[in-house]
């Protein structure tokens, strides 16, 4: 589904992404971990098309197409959902406009016909439902105002509605109280099928517990110097980044 | 109604009030001279309402304010090609409040100017005003705004906003906001800005498939939404904003 090879980005002349190597299968769960500033999401950041990086080097192929070429809208409309680290507020753009105007662009995308009003509102309230999204949330404007964890709440209602075949999740468990986790990430697991793929970005083996991966990366100094499986987790819990940073001193 | 004559009055007695939608198009002759007298207490809304008129238009404003009257103006200019209007208000009686707002989106060749006069030559008057542009193209607009506060007029509350964005780096704006006070107790402020579309909520849009342009005219229509929004003329309010949005 996702074929990274040799990815080298920049971001104003610094090279972040020094050469990523990953391949991705639908249904599977892949884990980012990584020290800070180790270039996780500026990759998830590249693969989302923000005009900021400057991809120099390398091939990322999505659904057999060349997806370095597309548009950051178009990639969207693929299936690719990023989970932003940082969500970004819209004042004066309501929820409700926004999510309908991004389904159906995506539904155009896919040659079908717009939702009707009443579908889109049994759509929301069912989705609301699985992220257990506060009403209040969403009639206001796109994150104005959310808190921290609203913000990360809201990132998987939007995914939850869009129901994209690559969903990366850029530290989403950052922020969320205890109860929220567990509602976010179950969310997460109960909208998992053996169609779509999961990139998981986190700090902490917790989350893990809730959304388990296949294989957990270890990405340091812009490449992915580790694979492993659950269990490396768990070791890095335990042992921190100072034995991999030895390991590759540059 | 449709301005159909070069020169319109609009006198309100004592104490009444009126709703007012002057709206500009092609039949509207292409100088108009607008001109209002509020007597003590009374109440006028208007809306100045310049949509798609391809045609030059001058409209020049001349009002005058008595004690505690009130005016909400408000002058919105969207998609019109030349447009130029001069609003002079004179606060003559204590306690008159003026709400002077106005909202300009232009794009291609278009040109719009904006040019307030503000008096306050009595004490105890209020004035508030907002004005807001979004530039697209190579369409040019300029704000010229003043507000004057004789030496009586003390106790003067008066705020001056006006705010831009260059949707395209060829589009250009010239802002020029003034005060000047000759009293010494006064509340006054003024400021003007001029910035571009926020590219982290364009490209948080288009992560989730709405397409660059499509983005921008929801940011844009976002930020003229403030300026629609505080129009008291509920219908226009609502007709307004869905235009913004569709
Ligand atoms: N827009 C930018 N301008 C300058 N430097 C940047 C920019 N974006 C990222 N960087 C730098 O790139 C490096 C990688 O940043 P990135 O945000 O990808 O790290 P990360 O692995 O996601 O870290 P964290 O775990 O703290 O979220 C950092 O040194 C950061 O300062
Ligand atoms: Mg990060």
């Amino acid at each position: 589904m996702l074929d990274i090879k040799n990815l080298h980005a920049t971001v104003d002349g610094k090279e972040i992404l020094r050469g990523i190597n990953l391949h991705i299968k639908p249904g599977e769960v892949h884990a980012i971990m990584g020290p800070n500033g180790s270039g996780k999401s500026t990759l998830s950041s590249v693969l989302a098309g923000n005009p900021s990086y400057t991809v120099t080097d390398g091939e990322v192929t999505f659904n057999g197409k060349n997806l370095l070429e597309l548009s950051p809208s178009d990639r969207a409309n693929e299936g690719l959902f990023l989970s932003f680290q940082y969500p970004v507020e819209i004042p004066g753009v309501s929820m409700s406009n926004f999510l309908k105007t991004a389904l159906n662009a995506k539904r155009k995308y896919q040659g079908k016909e717009p939702l009707s009003a009443a579908e889109f509102l049994k759509l929301m309230k069912e989705k609301k439902s699985i992220v257990e999204i506060d009403s209040k949330l969403t009639n206001r404007s796109v994150n104005e105002g959310f808190s921290g964890g609203e913000k990360k709440k809201n990132e998987i209602f939007q995914m939850a509605m869009l129901e994209p075949s690559l969903r990366i999740l850029d530290e989403t468990d950052s922020g969320l109280d205890i109860d929220a986790l567990r509602i976010v990430a179950s969310g997460v697991t109960k909208l998992k099928t053996e169609n779509n793929a999961t990139i998981v970005i986190t700090h902490y083996q917790r989350l893990l517990d809730y959304i388990v991966p296949d294989y957990i990366h270890i990405l340091y100094h812009g490449r992915i110097v580790m694979t492993g499986t659950k269990e490396l987790a768990l070791e890095l819990e335990e042992k921190g980044y100072d034995w991999i940073k030895e390991q590759f001193p540059d | 109604m449709n301005i159909k004559d070069q020169n319109i009055d609009i006198v309100l007695s004592s104490n009444t009030s009126r709703q007012e939608v002057l709206n500009f198009d092609s039949q509207t002759p292409a100088e108009v001279s607008v001109t209002i007298s509020l007597a003590d207490g009374a109440h006028l809304d208007v809306v100045l309402l310049q949509e798609n008129v391809a045609e030059a238009k001058r409209c020049v404003v001349r009002v005058e304010q008595q004690a505690n009257s009130v005016l909400s103006m408000s002058t919105i200019t969207l998609g019109s090609a030349d447009v130029k209007n001069d609003v002079e208000v004179r606060l003559k009686g204590e306690g008159a409040e003026l709400v002077l707002n106005g909202l300009y989106l232009t794009s291609g060749a278009d040109k719009v100017d904006n040019k307030t006069v503000v008096y306050h030559e009595v004490g105890h008057c209020t004035t508030k005003q907002l004005y807001k542009g979004a530039l697209d193209g190579e369409s040019k607009a300029s704000f010229e705004g003043m507000i004057i506060v004789q030496p009586d007029a003390q106790k003067t509350n008066a705020q001056q906003t006006n705010r831009n964005i260059l949707i395209s780096p060829k589009a250009k704006v010239h802002a020029e906001p003034q005060l000047v006070i000759y009293a010494d107790d006064v509340k006054c402020s003024h400021g003007a800005t001029t910035g571009q579309l926020d590219q982290q909520q364009l490209f948080y849009m288009q992560q989730r498939g709405i397409d660059e342009d499509a983005a921008r005219r929801m940011l844009t229509a976002a930020y003229a939404a403030e300026v629609v929004g505080l129009i008291p003329i509920e219908d226009v309010r609502t007709r307004l904003t869905d235009t913004l949005f569709e």
